[in-house]
């Protein structure tokens, strides 16, 4: 058993830095590398309230639409795709690149039950990066490859006996 | 005044010239003379300078004045070497960074020869705390400390805002991640997903309201929550700059205080490795290095990086300014080229990123940071040529510091980065070395120069030809003729070159001290002796020399001579005139002389007791020469005319001068002019005349008479010498004849004659071949007497006025009237 498919969850246009060490844990497994972006619905839906206001992190707070949404949405899956294209590029990596719109725990379920190693970047629970991994046990190199990648993300892995293991599935999302 | 003496005879040849004479050496060649280990004649100046050096006072800095040539540079340079040796080694000086005010940099004093030891002890320093910070960077104990850091950071972050959501989801409200920010929703009643608008729009409007109210509080509580973020992220960076100065702490400590320990007794050191401590802590981020490409973060918050081409690490370098080994005694420098910049030294700039920029790194040292401890040598006259230089040099003399500061800086024509080092006390001793006007100059119009230069080194232009006198000069012939590795002279070469320092002198009983002169004469005579293929210099290629430097720089000299010979330029050199006489003038021209005969011509008439000087009516005549002129008319007036008005007007000329005459030399030749004019008594066109005249009628010494006895000879030797040609020269140049073997010949032969003359009595007695005359019992001159016909002559022009003024009562402005 080894990580053949890996997906990186771009929820916000991020640091090459990062991406460049999830391209090199690509190519170090030889795996496949999935990128995508997620355009949460739930966001559209409360852009599209009447009194929708976003508190930005200097706690200064501005009106929102569902337009300004769309295009936030637009310009950040490009920057993404970017982002993906420039670290993967001079390595060894099959690479591909997806932007998805639908209800965000969904989604991710999704790309947990496709992908061997699923990597959050920019999530919502204030972590910089979340690593999960969908398989119970791993060959040696590869579990070196994923120490360095979490050494690299500075943020945590995440371990899934399996893709079916609900009760941890559930406190993952929330996290995630 | 009266002169009864009888008239002087010609001289004889032993007076022309002082022979040096071979056969009294008893060395046959110069290989057999030692060395000369003292200064030649210059005692007094080698005094003077040992004295200032000798003297540890302020101000007591040493001016060696002396005209060029005269080896002042080599003596000074000589005294110095012997003395400096013997003295401490200065200290070694560095600039350092100051870490307080960079733009002050900090000069550190250390013993000889350990600048450059605290060089190379911080670039190792350097050099360690680059690999021991990244590796205490590198534990697991400082990334695990650095991650609780974070997470605690994190944590506090996501608490204070979990809590808000946790509250604002009992009320059914969701608070949302949205790509810039927060956001508050109302939550779907029976699933955790944010309503739909469409479904918001479907409430009932009073609880649209209330939860449009719930969400705007809790939109102020995210508000103020988020507020707080910076304050716990700042705090977070301070715990991280704590951690980073406790880990690296223990490296940077040890590896200080192990240099700190060579260093000990000297406090300035330790204070400023103990900064470095302290600095190093402050700032461990810039030894860690980041990948390449990669801008170093903290917090994801780009960190301000150094431009290219600037190291961060530069701070801690040393700038050694100056290294001195510990057994060479004190320095002696010599500054070729002492502009402002090269004595207190200069900061310099380097261009980046299209501006002018420095550090303490670029402070570069000048002259007095080199000679401090010791002894600087200085050109005075490049020195005060160069612009700011004398002031910078009193100013460093005078505040006994060096202030290292660019002249750009100094006339604020630069505005850029600057910098203000800390000054280094100077101690150190100044020899100026220049002419003697300077020193005049300087002591006159400098208030500050006879404090700074408290000695003087007045060096000699001869000395005394005493009996050793002519031994000593010869072992100083041998000294310079060994140093130069020069062909040694044999005994008559030296006696020649010693004749030549004598000539040079222009007097029997003194010897020219004019170093470079003597050594090209030397040179100049080595080459003609490897001509000629000898192996030993001899007698005739001194004289060779002598002769072939005349003929080199004798072009104006013959071209005068040939004119006259053409009889374009009127000298008489047989027969008599009246009212005409040969005079003699001597120029120098490229710093060689010569003589050459005048025709002064003198016409009398009646008129109001002046003589007119031709020359300064025409402004050609300098004040000497016109003082020469006024003398004249008190002679004629006191001696002849004591008693009646003196009624004459005469004219004086130099015939055919064209470019002007200084000097009184000429004032006797004139005189015998006059005389001859009133007199009405024809002159020995075959004598020339020289020396200038009092009121009394003394003859009175001058300069450069071997010149112009030299140069009446030429033109009558062109001429052919008839035995009746000779020269007047006044009796107190008897001393300094030094003539040329051709004149002294033809004197022994009796073809030509130098008569010394006291008075112009003797002097005119001599030229007309009739006697002076002696005022008898009676006060009268004899009648026949040359002072008797003057006295007549005057004595009718004096009738001749009075006669004169009865008819025409104002007188020079005569009237038409009817007698």
């Amino acid at each position: 058993m080894s990580i053949r498919r890996i997906t990186v969850v771009q929820e916000s246009a991020q640091a090459g830095r990062v991406l460049a060490a999830v391209a090199e844990a690509a190519a170090a497994l030889e795996a496949e590398l999935h990128g995508l972006f997620l355009e949460d619905v739930e966001l559209l839906h409360f852009a599209g309230l009447p009194f929708a206001r976003e508190i930005g992190a200097s706690a200064s707070s501005r009106g929102l639409d569902v337009p300004t949404m769309e295009r936030r949405f637009r310009r950040q899956a490009e920057a993404a795709r970017r982002g993906l294209a420039a670290a993967a590029e001079g390595k060894p990596v099959r690479w591909s690149f997806r932007v998805e719109r639908g209800s965000r725990p969904a989604q991710l379920r999704r790309a947990l039950a496709d992908a061997d190693l699923v990597v959050v970047l920019g999530g919502r629970g204030l972590r910089r990066a979340v690593a999960v991994v969908s398989a119970p046990e791993l060959p040696q190199e590869a579990e070196t490859v994923l120490e360095r990648l979490a050494r690299s993300l500075a943020g945590d892995v995440y371990r899934l006996r399996s893709a079916v293991d609900e009760e941890a599935l559930g406190r993952l999302l929330r996290d995630l | 005044m009266e002169d009864s003496r009888p008239l002087p005879r010609a001289l004889a040849p032993a007076d022309l010239c002082r022979r040096c004479d071979p056969t009294r050496f008893e060395f046959r060649t110069t290989d057999e003379l030692a060395d000369l280990a003292g200064s030649l004649g210059q005692t007094r100046a080698a005094d003077a300078i040992l004295f200032g050096v000798g003297i540890r006072r302020d101000g007591f800095n040493i001016f060696a004045m002396g005209p060029e040539g005269m080896g002042r540079h080599a003596l000074v340079r000589k005294l110095l070497e012997r003395q400096a040796p013997g003295e401490a080694v200065p200290s070694d000086w560095c600039y350092v960074f100051n870490f307080q005010t960079p733009h002050k940099p900090r000069a550190l004093r250390l013993p000889a020869g350990r600048a450059a030891k605290l060089q190379q002890d911080m670039a190792r320093v350097v050099q360690d705390l680059r690999a021991a910070i990244p590796a205490a960077f590198e534990t697991d104990e400082y990334r695990t400390r650095i991650q609780e850091i974070e997470t605690e950071f994190d944590e506090r972050q996501a608490k204070a805002i979990g809590d808000i959501g946790g509250r604002a989801r009992e009320k059914r409200i969701a608070l949302l991640r949205t790509p810039a920010g927060f956001g508050f929703a109302p939550m779907k009643p029976d699933k955790d997903e944010v309503m739909e608008p469409a479904d918001f729009r479907k409430l009932a409007e009073p609880d649209q309201e209330r939860v449009q109210e719930e969400i705007g509080s809790f939109q102020v509580e995210l508000e103020r929550a988020l507020r707080e973020i910076p304050k716990w992220r700042r705090e977070a960076q301070r715990k991280v700059r704590e951690l980073n100065r406790e880990v690296t702490g223990a490296s940077v400590g040890s590896l200080l205080e192990e240099i700190k320990a060579e260093y000990q007794g000297l406090p300035e050191v330790q204070a400023y490795l103990d900064a470095v401590r302290n600095d190093v802590l402050d700032h461990v981020e810039i030894f860690q290095q980041p990948k390449e490409g990669e801008q170093p973060t903290l917090f994801g918050i780009p960190l301000v990086r150094a431009e290219p081409g600037e190291s961060p690490l530069q701070r801690y370098e040393v700038n050694v300014l100056i290294a001195g080994s510990a057994d060479k005694g004190a320095p002696i420098v010599y500054e070729d080229n002492p502009s402002h910049d090269n004595l207190v030294g200069r900061i310099e700039h380097v261009a980046r990123m299209g501006t002018l920029v420095t550090d303490f790194t670029l402070i570069k040292a000048g002259a007095l940071h080199r000679a401090n401890g010791g002894y600087l040598v200085l050109d005075a006259l490049k020195v005060l040529t160069q612009p700011f230089a004398w002031e910078a040099l009193k100013r460093a003399l005078g505040s006994r510091e060096i202030r290292a500061e660019s002249l750009g800086q100094m006339l604020s024509l630069v505005s850029t980065v600057s910098l203000e080092p800390e000054p280094i006390p100077l101690d150190l001793k100044v020899v100026l070395v220049g002419q003697r006007v300077l020193y005049y100059l300087l002591h006159a119009y400098d208030p500050e120069f006879g404090s700074l230069f408290k000695v003087v080194a007045d060096f000699e232009d001869d000395m005394p030809r005493d009996p050793g006198a002519d031994l000593l000069y010869a072992r100083l012939i041998a000294t310079m003729a060994r140093a130069d590795k020069l062909r040694a002279l044999d005994r008559a070469a030296v006696a020649r070159a010693i004749e030549h320092g004598a000539r040079l002198a222009g007097d029997t009983e003194k010897l020219s001290m004019h170093m470079l002169d003597l050594a090209d004469l030397l040179r100049e005579s080595d080459h003609f002796a490897a001509i000629a293929g000898r192996a030993v210099t001899a007698a005739g290629d001194v004289e060779r020399a002598v002769r072939a430097r005349e003929e080199r720089a004798g072009r104006i000299r013959r071209r005068l001579q040939e004119e006259i010979a053409r009889g374009t330029l009127l000298i008489d050199t047989a027969g008599e005139r009246v009212g005409q006489v040969n005079g003699l003038s001597v120029a120098t021209l490229g710093g060689f002389s010569f003589g050459a005969p005048h025709r002064i011509t003198a016409r009398v008439r009646l008129g109001s007791g002046r003589v007119v000087d031709i020359e300064r009516e025409a402004e050609l005549g300098g004040p000497i020469h016109s003082k020469g002129v006024l003398i004249l008319s008190g002679y004629l007036a006191g001696r002849y005319a004591a008693k009646t008005p003196l009624s004459l007007a005469a004219s004086l000329v130099f015939e055919q001068s064209y470019g002007g005459v200084e000097g009184d030399s000429a004032s006797s030749a004139e005189l015998y002019a006059l005389l001859s004019a009133l007199a009405e008594a024809p002159l020995r066109q075959s004598l020339a005349v020289t020396g200038s005249v009092n009121q009394h009628g003394d003859v009175q010494a001058i300069g450069g008479v071997n010149e112009k006895i030299e140069g009446f000879f030429d033109v009558c030797t062109a001429r052919g010498l008839t035995g009746e040609q000779g020269v007047l020269i006044p009796e107190a140049n008897v001393k300094h004849l030094m003539l040329k073997s051709e004149v002294v010949d033809a004197v022994a032969a009796g073809k030509f004659h130098v008569y010394p003359v006291a008075s112009i009595d003797q002097g005119i007695e001599i030229l007309t071949g009739v006697a002076a005359g002696q005022r008898d019992a009676l006060g009268k001159f004899p009648e026949a007497s040359v002072n008797g016909r003057v006295e007549r002559r005057l004595a009718e022009f004096a009738d001749r006025v009075r006669s004169f003024g009865r008819t025409a009562p104002a007188a020079g402005r005569p009237r038409r009237e009817k007698k």
